[in-house]
């Protein structure tokens, strides 16, 4: 009977980062839609924070968080697609984000940022509800801002079924299951591997908080 | 025999279609379409002093004199709006607008509507006028509502 392994794969705070980012996009959605925009705005300020937080931890967290471990040069995500994105026979698996997966990693953050700018910006039909900073364009552009965070909404629905379709593709070509390890950390296998190495986890509470501090601080200076 | 018949109604399908898009594509009139771009323009002014309103009433020091003169503005406004709706200015027109039909559909409807603008933009004037924060507060909300009420109903959503 094979011995099994577990390989630690991703640490406590990015694994926290993706699922409260998943509870935040459904509150999101579901406020944007049902026009519950008091509360649109205070997950969206959220969202802010744990960007903030993601993009800090993508400088300075554990070594499978971080951008310069994941973000791979053209020829690498080539290489990754010809060889072994579709090849069953390929068993060295990437501990972490793999070059293509990297990618898609960044697309989301730049996405959800600029959806995010254009929220602190928009402006509703009636003039009413805004975003705290949309005091400071005109009501047209805060119009056209509205306008593009709708728009945006739908790109970013279109890359959540992307995501959910490649963590089918790699559960049923590559039999590996991608959901476990975010939720337990760790990757269950066979073959011996050197797991991530971890940052202090005082280090992820003191980003979490900072970046808490710095979004609310900014909302409460100049934000109305 | 049965072939040419065929290719019979199909011309003659393809022709009435054919018409019917030249029809629909037809220019509207001029008139119209200078009409209905004003009553957009008039919309969005309106939209523009509000916002500047709701901008100011958000700061921990509102400016007064914005608020005035935004109030006189959306209250001067509100009453042009009545002109803005004839027949035949909505969807049927040919221009691109976001008035339902339903607006012609039940005219006694939309100008009680209309009217409780005008009535809520006219109190937030005197409030505004008067300097009055716990006023224009109040007015602001039950203005709003009215712009909400009215968008829910007769305009088309995106």
């Amino acid at each position: 009977m094979p011995t099994i392994r577990r390989t630690r794969l991703w640490d406590a705070p990015t694994r926290l980062f993706h699922w409260s980012l998943v509870a935040l996009f459904g509150a999101l959605w579901w406020t944007g839609k049902n026009g519950v925009l008091d509360w649109h705005r205070r997950a969206g300020y959220c969202l802010i924070a744990l960007l903030l937080f993601r993009i800090t931890w993508g400088l300075v967290g554990g070594s499978t968080a971080r951008f310069s471990r994941f973000v791979k040069g053209p020829r690498d995500v080539v290489r990754y697609v010809r060889y072994s994105m579709f090849s069953r026979a390929e068993t060295a698996q990437t501990l972490g984000h793999n070059p293509l997966g990297g990618w898609s990693v960044l697309v989301m953050l730049v996405l959800l940022i600029t959806q995010t700018g254009l929220g602190l910006v928009s402006v509703d039909v009636d003039g009413i509800e805004s975003g705290p900073f949309s005091y400071l364009v005109a009501f047209d552009t805060g119009r056209k801002a509205a306008y593009l965070h709708h728009l945006m909404f739908n790109v970013l629905l279109g890359i959540v079924a992307l995501h959910i379709l490649a963590v089918l593709f790699y559960l049923l070509l590559h039999r590996e299951n991608l959901v476990w390890p975010m939720i337990s950390g760790n990757r269950i296998s066979r073959d011996e591997e050197t797991g991530m190495i971890a940052a202090p986890a005082a280090r992820a509470a003191g980003v979490i908080v900072v970046s808490g501090i710095i979004v609310w601080g900014i909302l409460k200076i100049w934000g109305r | 025999m049965i072939t040419r018949r065929i290719r019979i109604v199909a011309i003659t399908v393809s022709a009435a279609l054919l018409g019917c898009s030249v029809l629909a594509a037809a220019p509207a009139a001029p008139a119209m379409v200078a009409l209905i771009k004003a009553r957009q323009a008039n919309y969005k002014e309106i939209g523009g002093s509000f916002k500047a309103i709701n901008d100011e009433l958000k700061s921990d020091s509102p400016d007064l004199n914005s608020i005035k003169s935004a109030a006189r503005d959306v209250a001067d406004r509100s009453v042009q709006t009545l002109k803005y709706f004839p027949r035949g200015s909505g969807p049927e027109s040919g221009v691109v607008t976001r008035a339902k039909a339903d607006i012609w559909a039940n005219p006694a409807d939309f100008s009680r509507i209309q009217n409780d603008m005008i009535a809520a933009a006219k109190m937030l004037n005197i409030a505004a006028a008067a300097g009055d924060i716990a006023g224009i507060q109040k007015a602001r909300a039950s203005l709003g509502a009215t712009c909400k009420a009215c968008h829910d109903k007769n305009r088309q959503p995106t």
